[in-house]
């Protein structure tokens, strides 16, 4: 109960004041032009709306309360309406709308202009339940950390591989659906470096509620010192075993100069090729640990328990386990078939972790 | 079945037992049963509502698995929408509509009782998933891909035929209840003369007429592509999933009018009746109504602004939203001009009304918020959005039902319900219903989606908040169980209410508490929108004595085995290849409105 008084209580000051949410991911707290279009023109309706609610509020407890019945014998006069009263309330909302249809239109465009020539182009890519960004430029592809540079123009380019996904990353941008008859755009610049969060606002399935993503808004050079390292290959596993496993991975993922080619294959998963330089894990299920050791103990735990049996922490992921065989779904025409069970002997299972957890 | 056996005689005592109310054909027994089964799936989506809470209340919760959780969230949407609200309403249209008009009866009877059954045989097969492990999980929208077969199982096509079967109970009533309140008024009863809640019935009725066949469009075209192998959704084989969306929400849209118009007819009769004074404005109430029918149809893409329709469609479709809010707030300006002057009783009835007008102005405002599409793509599919439209329906609708139900169950069951407990009941609500939603926006603006399984522990800051929303969903609940009793223990304990226990002014304050079979010995004739306010007050009279030769119609089984003909054509379908179900049911459909169609009248 105290919980539900406090919250009432700052919740309601909050969200008369329209700020305070200071969480990364909050819709109220806009670190990007078009974010910032959108919480300008909500705190505007909102100062407007709150004074039309209060006014019905205070209007009609006031009647009832002045107006109640007292044991009066003698019925009150029998009023049957006012034609010139009506006609204003009928009239004098339209102004109000109006005052908020002119705003309203004017940042629909100016949020849904064409992009400026030197916007970074990348192309992203909804699937259940995780996020690929392909920087169009130079082709670098990286999964659900989106890095982007502050002050520039960026343009996502969107599609779903599967179902209907939407995405949202509250402080640079509004959501928008990725469907997989059509691309979308959301176009945004960022001002101000940092972490920000975001996740899937249309249900997918299963997981849903864990399709997260998080961007990093780095300045214009630790950027392309970031992209830079993206675009090199990683080092093959020196331990033989650890690389004939390596090899059933192929099948759904990209490891960019260890494994031949990158598989577009319609079950896949992933690029792993700097998978340790990510700041999480599964699609930003866990955060790691910034301090180096820490991180690779962290990252070691969580990987042996997804190659054991992925769906304990992913339910209905498509990544199949060593420990466990899954059913085998149907053929299903958008994505294909994927295996049902990884074989990977239970001694290599340490060497092949302890890889992954080098691929910075 | 010899023509000419049926006599229907006024001083026979109500028949009793199961087979008559399985047999029956009468409106107002057709009205408690639709009000029985609202409550009791009330009592089921409520259930389905503290699951969903309890597995949120605190993060990363293991309470409930996710395919289960998607389980409970699309059937609590899918059961408040079709199975609680709208056979609430139906309960009182079924009711109300012919008594306040000074009808007998509805105008086609046996297809009224046919509607009851087929909404009930509609309402099992939604149901039916929970007893195999496999409910509904697409979401109360079905978007598809998400229901075709490579992503949800058989709990797709118990959701499509059982919205079905309800698409063709509500058909059937919107002609049914058309006809009658057309044809069937007392001599005298112009249309501006009707009550507001018949009015309001009547708009919803063109509403869901018109409404329900895109949606069953889409349906079908998902069953087909989940069945039949056919590509209407298929991107791969060239078909456009965006074609649903547009589909469902040139229903969906209209559809929330449906739920909130009977309430804001049923606040336009209690209101007067309390205040002792008639409506105010009742004509720009009414044709405020019909406006909001009206452009209903005009802004269902409002829905979508996320789905990337592009700056024009999106502006068109932002004003026309935009502009609902007009006859809106019409409406609930008239309202306050009610009061205003008036000498308003306190009671509960008149309490939830005062309660539905202040919530669902503030569903009404958030609603003007997310019509603004570059605010909406913030607050699209978040929790503010599940705030907006469970103060629309819940402050909206189920308060109007609330209000409804204390209203006319003294007509109904000839007894006052508690105003003690009613007392309870409404405080209690107001505080469930506002810790339970209010918080809600605060969870959207801090950027929680809806429809989210689990959510991480810590960075957010939504535990709290989501904490209070379960304490608030369970405090409603324990508010809903004391309505419940107040109802089961008022039917027999209560207070005796008499024909007219509030001074009202339309023509269901006229007759006994409950009605007679036949409704009224002999059918007043009327002369202003408050006919029995003439006659108490104007100097007015009522006809005496009982016209001769009533004629009722008699009671018939054959609507029942209609709708479980009808309730097979569909189950054959989702048991593909077992078309011979299909086949029988289709047989037995036709043969029993054959049946019917030759029964003596």
């Amino acid at each position: 109960m105290v919980v539900a008084v406090r919250t009432l209580v700052f919740g309601l000051i909050t969200f008369i004041a329209g700020c305070g949410y200071e969480n990364d991911q909050s819709a109220v707290n806009p670190f990007s032009d078009s974010a910032r279009m959108s919480d300008d023109l909500y705190m505007f309706i909102l100062y407007l709306m709150t004074g039309v609610s209060i006014l019905v509020a205070v209007l009609i407890i006031y009647a009832m309360v002045k107006f109640r019945y007292k044991g009066e014998t003698e019925r009150p006069k029998q009023v049957h309406g006012h034609t010139l009263l009506e006609t204003t309330w009928t009239i004098l909302p339209c102004f109000l709308l109006i005052a908020i249809m002119v705003p309203t239109t004017k940042t629909i465009f100016a949020q849904q202009s064409p992009p400026p020539g030197d916007a970074l182009r990348i192309k992203v890519i909804g699937k259940q339940w995780w996020w690929e960004y392909e920087y169009v430029e130079t082709g670098v592809v990286v999964a659900n950390e989106l890095v982007i540079p502050v002050g520039q123009p960026i343009y996502l380019d969107m599609k779903s591989t599967d179902v209907i996904h939407s995405y949202w990353v509250p402080a640079l941008s509004g959501k928008r659906d990725v469907q997989p008859w059509g691309n979308n755009m959301l176009q945004f610049t960022a001002d101000k470096t940092g972490t920000y969060l975001g996740q899937c606002a249309e249900y997918c399935g299963d997981s849903h509620g864990l399709m997260r993503t998080r961007v990093e808004v780095k300045s214009k050079e630790e950027f392309e010192k970031w992209l830079a390292h993206q675009a090199k290959d990683a080092l093959p596993p020196q331990d033989p075993k650890v690389a004939t496993v390596l090899a059933q991975c192929n099948a759904c993922h990209a490891l960019r100069g260890v494994l031949p080619g990158r598989p577009r294959t319609k079950v896949s998963g992933p690029d792993l090729t700097h998978l340790a330089s990510r700041g999480s894990l599964f699609s930003d299920l866990y955060t790691l640990p910034k301090e180096p050791e820490a991180k690779r103990l962290e990252m070691k735990k969580h990987l042996t328990k997804w190659l054991d049996d992925p769906r304990t922490i992913k339910p209905g992921v498509r990544m199949p386990g060593h420990g466990v065989t899954y059913p085998t779904p149907a053929e299903d025409r958008v994505r294909g078939v994927a295996p049902n069970a990884l074989s990977i002997e239970p001694e290599v299972v340490e060497g092949l972790v302890d890889y992954l957890t080098t691929l910075e | 079945m010899s023509a000419g056996a049926w006599h229907y005689d006024p001083d026979a005592p109500p028949p009793k037992g199961l087979w008559s109310w399985l047999t029956t054909v009468d409106h107002k027994r057709i009205g408690i049963l639709y009000g029985v089964s609202a409550f009791f799936f009330f009592l089921v989506g409520g259930l389905e509502a503290l699951l969903i809470r309890v597995q949120l209340s605190q993060p990363e919760s293991g309470f409930v698995d996710p395919a289960l959780y998607n389980q409970l969230f699309t059937m609590h949407g899918t059961t408040m929408v079709f199975l609680v609200i709208m056979p609430g309403a139906a309960a009182f249209f079924n009711y109300m509509i012919p008594l306040q008009i000074g009808a007998r009866d509805v105008a086609f009877p046996r297809l009224n009782a046919f509607s009851y059954w087929i909404f009930l045989a509609g309402a099992l097969v939604l149901n039916f998933g929970w007893l195999i492990g496999s409910a509904p999980s697409g979401s109360w929208v079905g978007y598809p891909p998400i229901t075709t077969a490579d992503y949800t199982d058989v709990g797709s096509d118990l959701w499509i035929c059982g919205l079905s079967l309800l698409a063709v109970a509500s058909t059937a009533a919107s002609v049914n209840f058309i006809v009658t309140i057309l044809n069937f008024r007392a001599p005298g009863m112009t249309m501006m003369r009707m009550p507001v809640f018949t009015w309001m019935s009547l708009v919803v009725q063109f509403l869901l007429l018109l409404s329900f066949p895109p949606v069953v469009v889409g349906l079908i075209l998902t069953l087909f592509d989940r069945n039949f192998g056919t590509n209407f959704y298929n991107v791969v084989g060239g078909g456009d999933p965006e074609l649903y969306q547009h589909l469902f929400w040139l229903f969906g849209h209209p559809e929330v009018y449906v739920l909130i118009l009977p309430s804001m007819g049923i606040v336009s009769e209690v209101l007067p009746a309390m205040a002792r004074k008639p409506l105010f404005g009742a004509a720009f109430v009414i044709f405020s109504g019909v406006l909001i029918g009206f452009l209903g149809f005009g802004v269902w893409a409002h829905h979508m602004f996320t789905a990337g329709m592009g700056p024009v469609a999106d502006s068109a479709f932002s004003i026309t939203t935009m502009l609902i809010a007009v006859p809106t707030g019409v409406k609930i300006f008239n309202w306050i001009g009610t009061i205003w002057g008036g000498q308003y009783k306190i009671n509960t009835a008149s309490l939830f009304a005062v309660a539905f007008i202040v919530e669902f102005t503030i569903g009404g405002v958030t609603g003007i918020m997310h019509a603004s599409p570059p605010v909406d793509l913030q607050q699209h599919d978040t929790y503010f959005i599940v705030a907006h439209f469970h103060y629309v329906l819940f402050g909206g609708a189920v308060f109007g039902l609330f209000a409804g139900i204390y209203y006319w169950y003294p007509k109904i069951t000839g007894r006052m319900l508690s105003e003690k407990l009613g007392y309870w009941h409404f405080w209690i609500t107001i505080i469930g219903m506002n810790l339970t939603f209010f918080p809600m926006h605060f969870l959207g603006l801090q950027g929680m989606p809806r429809r989210i399984a689990t959510y991480k522990a810590g960075g957010y800051d939504w535990a709290d908040t989501n904490l209070a929303v379960t304490i608030g969903a369970f405090i409603l609940g324990f508010a809903t169980l004391i309505l419940a009793w107040n109802m089961w223990k008022s039917a027999t304990k209560g207070e005796r209410a008499g024909r007219d226990p509030w001074d009202g002014s339309t023509l269901e304050w006229v007759t006994q508490s409950p009605p007679v079979i036949h409704n009224f010995d002999k059918i007043p004739s009327v002369a202003s929108e408050v006919p029995l306010w003439d006659v108490k007050y104007g100097g007015g009279s009522l006809p005496v004595g009982r016209e001769e030769n009533i004629h009722m119609p008699p009671p018939s089984i054959w609507p029942l085995w209609a709708a479980v003909g009808g309730a097979m054509i569909v189950c054959g379908i989702m048991a593909f290849p077992m078309f011979w179900i299909t086949a029988a049911g289709a047989g037995l459909l036709i043969f029993s409105v054959m049946a019917w169609v030759v029964e003596p009248v």
